[in-house]
C-alpha cells in the first residue's frame, strides 16, 4: 500500500497528490482550487467590463462634446449602462429639478450638481470594483490557507514516522510532496490575484478619473448656463 | 450575474480543467534521466597485501604451460605456422613474439609489451645448450598466449569498455593475486556489516588505538573465534581504553555474524584477517 502511494507521488500528478492527502488537506486543497477559479473568474469578467466600460466612456464623451443639443443628447441616452452616462444622467435630473422651479438659487444648484454628480461617480466606481475586495482577500489570504494545509500533512509525516519507527526518507517523501502540494495551490490562487487586484485598482482610478474629469466640466458647463 | 461573469467563470473553469489535465497526464513527468556521460569504471579493493603479491609469478606462469590452447589456436593466429618449426637459436624469438602480438585486434596489445622483454632476456639468457629444448616449450607458451589473446580479443568485442579487465584474465593472473583480492574484498563485505556494530571508545587520544583481529568462520559462515593478535598505537593517555576498543572490536564482530559468503571460496574466508580496527573502519 505504502509503495504504490510513492510510486504515485513520485508522478508529481496533481490527482495523486490529492487523492493521497489527508481529509483536512484534501479540504484545504478543494478550497484553494475554488479560489482560484473564482479569482480567475473576476479576473476574466471585470477585466471584459473595464474595457468596455472605458471604450463606451471615450465614445460618449466623444459624442457629448459633438452633440448641439444637451437636452435631446440626454434623451438619447436615457437608459446608457456606460458609467459616464449615469454620471451625466445624474447631473442632468438634478439640474431639471432645480431649474424647474420658478425661484433658482444658482448657489444651491452648483452645490447640488456637483454632490450630485460626485455620488453618481463614487457609485459607479464602487459598481465597477465591486468584486476587486474578492482578489485582494485571496491573494493575501491563500497563502496562509496553503501553508496551513502544509504545516498540517507534515504534522501528519512526522507521526507516520513515529508510527512505523523508520526514519527512510520513503516514508516521509510522499506525505511532505502531497503537503508542500497544498502552499503550491495556495500560491497558485493568490499569485494572479495580487497581480489582477493591482493592475485593476489601478484601471479603477483612471476611469474614476476621466469621470470626474468629465463631471468637472459638465459641471461648469451647466454653471454657465445657470448665469445665463 | 452577467454575461460578463458568466464568461469569466466559464473561462477560469475551462482554463482550470486543462491545466490539471495536463498536469496530471504528461507535462509534468519526470525527465528520463541522461546517460552518464563516461562509461563506469571498474574498482577492485586491494588490500595492501594484493599489491604486494601482484606481480606476475614467471614460475607459475612457466609451469602452467596452456599446451592444450595451442592446438585451437593454429586456424585463429596466422602467424603459427612460422612459430610451429622449432627455431635453433633464441634470436628470432622476439619478431615471432611481435607477430602474434599484432595479430589478434589492436585492443589486445596493451598487455603484450610487458611479456616481451622478459621472455626475451630469459631466452638471451638462457645457455645455448638447452635451446633446442626450451623454444618448443616456448612455443606452445607463445602459442597458448596467442590463443589467450584471441580469446581475450572476442570477449572484448562482446564487452566494450572492460577491455583491462579481460587482457588482464586473458594472460594468465596468478593466483596468488587472486585469493589477496578475494580476502581483501570479503574482508570489505564483513566491514560493511560490521559498521553497523562498531563503536570506537571515546577518550583522549582513543582515535590513535588500533586492534588487530583474525576472525575464523565456519563453513555455514558462523563465526567461530574472534582474536585479538595486536594493538597499536597506545600511550599514557589512552592506556585505559585498550581493554575497552578490543572488546567492543570483537563485540562488533560477533554481533555482525553470521556472514553470507560464496561457500566455494571457503578456504579463503575461513581465516581472515588480520582485521585492523580503527575509529573509522575502512
Amino acid at each position: 500500500m505504502k509503495m504504490t502511494l510513492a510510486n504515485e507521488a513520485s508522478s508529481l500528478s496533481p490527482l495523486a497528490l490529492f487523492l493521497q492527502a489527508d481529509i483536512v488537506v484534501k479540504l484545504v486543497m478543494l478550497g484553494l482550487l475554488a479560489a482560484s477559479i473564482w479569482t480567475w473568474a473576476i479576473i476574466v469578467s471585470h477585466w471584459m467590463k473595464m474595457r468596455k466600460a472605458s471604450q463606451q466612456s471615450a465614445a460618449f464623451e466623444r459624442e457629448f462634446w459633438k452633440a448641439g443639443d444637451t437636452e435631446e443628447f440626454a434623451r438619447m441616452h436615457k437608459d446608457s449602462e456606460v458609467p459616464t452616462a449615469r454620471v451625466f444622467q445624474a447631473g442632468m435630473f438634478e439640474w431639471r429639478r432645480s431649474t424647474g422651479k420658478p425661484n433658482i438659487d444658482r448657489e444651491g444648484t452648483r452645490a447640488r450638481l456637483a454632490t450630485t454628480m460626485g455620488a453618481a461617480i463614487a457609485h459607479e466606481v464602487d459598481r465597477l470594483g465591486e468584486k476587486l475586495n474578492i482578489l485582494a482577500t485571496v491573494g493575501s489570504v491563500a497563502p496562509f490557507v496553503g501553508l496551513f494545509g502544509t504545516v498540517w500533512g507534515i504534522m501528519r509525516s512526522f507521526s507516520a514516522i513515529a508510527a512505523q519507527q523508520n526514519t527512510s526518507l520513503a516514508v516521509v517523501a510522499p506525505g511532505i510532496a502531497e503537503a508542500l502540494f497544498a502552499t503550491a495551490i495556495g500560491l497558485f490562487a493568490a499569485i494572479p490575484a495580487v497581480i489582477a487586484y493591482n493592475r485593476f485598482g489601478h484601471g479603477l482610478d483612471r476611469i474614476e478619473a476621466r469621470m470626474t474629469r468629465f463631471a468637472d466640466t459638465f459641471h461648469a458647463t451647466l454653471s454657465r448656463e445657470l448665469e445665463a | 450575474m452577467d454575461r460578463a461573469d458568466r464568461a469569466g467563470l466559464g473561462v477560469a473553469l475551462i482554463g482550470h480543467v486543462l491545466l490539471f489535465g495536463a498536469l496530471s497526464l504528461s507535462l509534468l513527468r519526470p525527465t528520463p534521466k541522461l546517460p552518464p556521460l563516461n562509461p563506469a569504471i571498474e574498482v577492485a579493493w586491494v588490500d595492501a597485501k594484493a599489491l604486494q603479491t601482484a606481480a606476475p609469478d614467471a614460475v607459475q606462469e612457466a609451469s602452467a604451460p596452456p599446451a592444450t590452447a595451442a592446438a585451437p589456436a593454429a586456424p585463429m593466429a596466422p602467424p603459427e605456422p612460422i612459430a610451429a618449426p622449432p627455431p635453433p637459436k633464441p634470436v628470432p624469438a622476439p619478431p615471432q613474439l611481435k607477430a602474434v602480438a599484432k595479430t589478434p585486434v589492436k585492443a589486445a596489445l596493451q598487455p603484450t609489451p610487458k611479456p616481451k622483454p622478459v621472455a626475451a632476456q630469459k631466452a638471451s639468457a638462457a645457455p645455448p645448450k638447452k635451446t633446442a629444448a626450451a623454444a618448443p616449450q616456448r612455443t606452445s607458451r607463445l602459442g597458448g598466449m596467442g590463443a589467450e589473446l584471441s580469446q581475450a580479443a572476442t570477449r572484448e568485442n562482446d564487452r566494450p569498455g572492460t577491455g583491462r579487465g579481460t587482457a588482464e584474465k586473458g594472460s594468465g593472473t596468478p593466483a596468488a593475486k587472486t585469493a589477496a583480492q578475494l580476502e581483501a574484498s570479503f574482508i570489505q563485505a564483513l566491514f560493511v556489516k560490521i559498521k553497523k556494530y562498531w563503536r570506537a571508545p571515546t577518550g583522549v587520544d582513543a582515535e590513535l588505538l588500533r586492534s588487530n583481529l583474525v576472525v575464523t568462520l565456519n563453513r555455514d559462515g558462523t563465526i567461530g573465534t574472534v582474536t585479538v593478535v595486536s594493538q597499536s598505537g597506545e600511550n599514557e593517555n589512552n592506556a585505559n581504553l585498550k581493554a575497552l576498543h578490543a572488546e567492543r572490536a570483537v563485540n562488533a564482530v560477533r554481533r555482525a555474524g553470521p556472514f553470507e559468503l560464496p561457500p566455494e571460496h571457503y578456504a579463503i574466508w575461513q581465516s581472515l584477517g588480520p582485521i585492523t580496527f580503527d575509529k573509522r573502519l575502512n
